[in-house]
Formats: structure tokens, C-alpha cells, sequence
């Protein structure tokens, strides 16, 4: 049982004539999904084991598959630790952006449900509230352009179609000498 | 003979099942729990065979273990994004 240069004899350990070597790795560093992710990019190349060091710390042996000098050993040792340090961001992003990507899912899967059945219409609350519209972007061109005075006035409740008519004409004119 | 200890907290019981199912014809596996592992103890009459069965029947545990976690929506996929796979 050696060290491997470069790398720390308390958590690195070489059997260069066997061609093993083990890393041993706190779980509170590392977690147990991220040693999962880690080693297992490693096992088309080597032989992996798993074990319990300790309550937390976690031993990983890697066998290369092919004879490996003390050199091949130290770099697939180095090659884990980097792999075992992505693999914890990794884990961390996903926890952090659960509830996102649980609720774009969601809505994605309720989306792709089609269209609703003539009974969950039925069962719809149609008396629910509209949506705010602050900009009037649901509103008709004449709801939102609507003379004031026209609108309100006595004559408009009782305006013949005729006049809406005129008043059309006029808003287009002036449409026109703005735009000119 | 051979002998390989697969820690139960971390090797799925299901995963080492199909693990020992799949090696089985290749070399003799008797199997017991001592604690918190696995013990198989794998004989071969060919020489070398046993290690070698031993050593694949690990790997193959673990990446049932770790495909297995990915199913149940653990975070297996950090692995597969690892190795540029898609599901």
C-alpha cells in the first residue's frame, strides 16, 4: 500500500503491483449521488468497487481494466476527483432548481393533455374573474377608442348604425392626416 | 475462489440479484449477508475466471444501482449527462 504523489496518503491510497488504487471521500463533501454519477463514467474503463470506510466517508477502488503503471493511477485517481467535484455542483444545481423544473414539467404534461372534455367544461367555473388588462389589450378597437362624449352622451345609446358609420369615416380621416 | 462484498446501502438488493443472475453461467456464485454486505464468494475451475467474474459482476451491480436511482428520480441522470447519453 503506497501514496500517490500529488494527492493527499490520508485519503489516496495505491496498490501499484496490484494496479489498484482507492480513494476514500467524505459524504458530507461529496454525496452519496454524486459518487454514484462519478464512478459510474469509469466503469467502461475500470473496475469499481464501492464500500463504507466509515459512518460517513465513503472508499472507492478503481481496477483499471488494462495494466497501469503508478502514473496511469494517479491520473484516474485525478480524473475522479474532478469527476466526483462536477458531479456534487451538478447534484446541488438540481436540488436548488427542483421546484422549477417540477413545475415547467408540469405545465408541459398538463399542456399535452389536449384539449378538455365536454364534461370538465361542464364542470369549468366560468364565473371566475377575467385577467387584468391594464394595457386594454383584450378590448375591441371601438370599446378602446371610443369617443368619450359620443359614448356617454344621450344620442349614442340611440345612434343609428348609420352614425357609427360617420364615425368611423371621421376616425379613419384622421388616422390618415397623422399618418401623412 | 474469489470473494467480492457488496455493501447493502449502497448496491440495490435488485441490482445485485440480477447482477448474480446474469454471472451465474459463467462461474459458481454461492451468496450470504454478513451485516451491512453481501458476501459472494465466486469459483471458477478456469483459471483467472472467478476474478474477473467477481469484478464484472460488480460493475454490473453498481450500474444497475445506479440506472435504478435514475428511475425513482434520484439524480442517476448527473451520470448520464457525464457521459453525454440522452434518455
Amino acid at each position: 500500500m503506497g501514496e500517490v504523489a500529488g494527492m493527499p496518503d490520508a485519503q489516496v491510497e495505491a496498490e501499484v503491483a496490484e494496479g489498484r488504487v482507492t480513494l476514500v471521500v467524505d459524504e458530507s463533501v461529496y454525496p452519496l449521488d454524486a459518487v454514484y454519477g462519478a464512478t459510474y463514467t469509469f466503469i467502461d474503463r475500470c473496475y469499481v468497487l464501492l464500500d463504507r470506510a466509515a459512518p460517513t466517508r465513503l472508499r472507492i477502488s478503481l481496477t483499471p481494466k488494462h495494466d497501469a503503471d503508478a502514473d496511469a493511477l494517479r491520473a484516474y485517481v485525478g480524473e475522479l476527483q474532478n469527476e466526483l467535484l462536477s458531479c456534487a455542483w451538478r447534484s446541488q444545481i438540481v436540488r436548488e432548481n427542483r421546484a422549477v423544473i417540477e413545475a415547467v414539467t408540469l405545465r408541459a404534461v398538463s399542456g399535452a393533455m389536449g384539449p378538455p372534455s365536454l364534461d370538465e367544461l361542464e364542470d369549468f367555473d366560468f364565473s371566475e374573474e377575467p385577467f387584468e388588462d391594464p394595457l386594454g389589450i383584450g378590448l375591441s378597437w371601438e370599446e378602446k377608442y371610443k369617443k368619450k362624449g359620443a359614448a356617454d352622451g344621450p344620442s349614442a345609446a340611440a345612434a343609428p348604425a348609420a352614425d357609427g358609420g360617420e364615425e368611423r369615416d371621421a376616425d379613419d380621416n384622421r388616422d390618415e392626416t397623422e399618418s401623412a | 475462489m474469489t470473494e467480492l462484498r457488496l455493501h447493502r446501502g449502497l448496491y440495490g438488493a435488485n441490482a445485485i440479484d440480477e447482477a448474480v443472475a446474469i454471472y451465474a453461467p459463467h462461474a459458481e456464485i454461492a451468496r450470504e449477508v454478513d451485516g451491512d454486505h453481501v458476501v459472494l464468494r465466486v469459483t471458477s475451475d478456469r483459471e483467472g475466471r472467478a476474478e474477473r467474474v467477481a469484478k464484472e459482476l460488480a460493475n454490473y451491480a453498481l450500474g444497475l444501482t445506479v440506472q435504478g436511482r435514475d428511475a425513482v428520480g434520484g439524480v442517476g441522470a448527473l451520470a448520464n449527462d457525464a457521459n453525454g447519453e440522452s434518455q
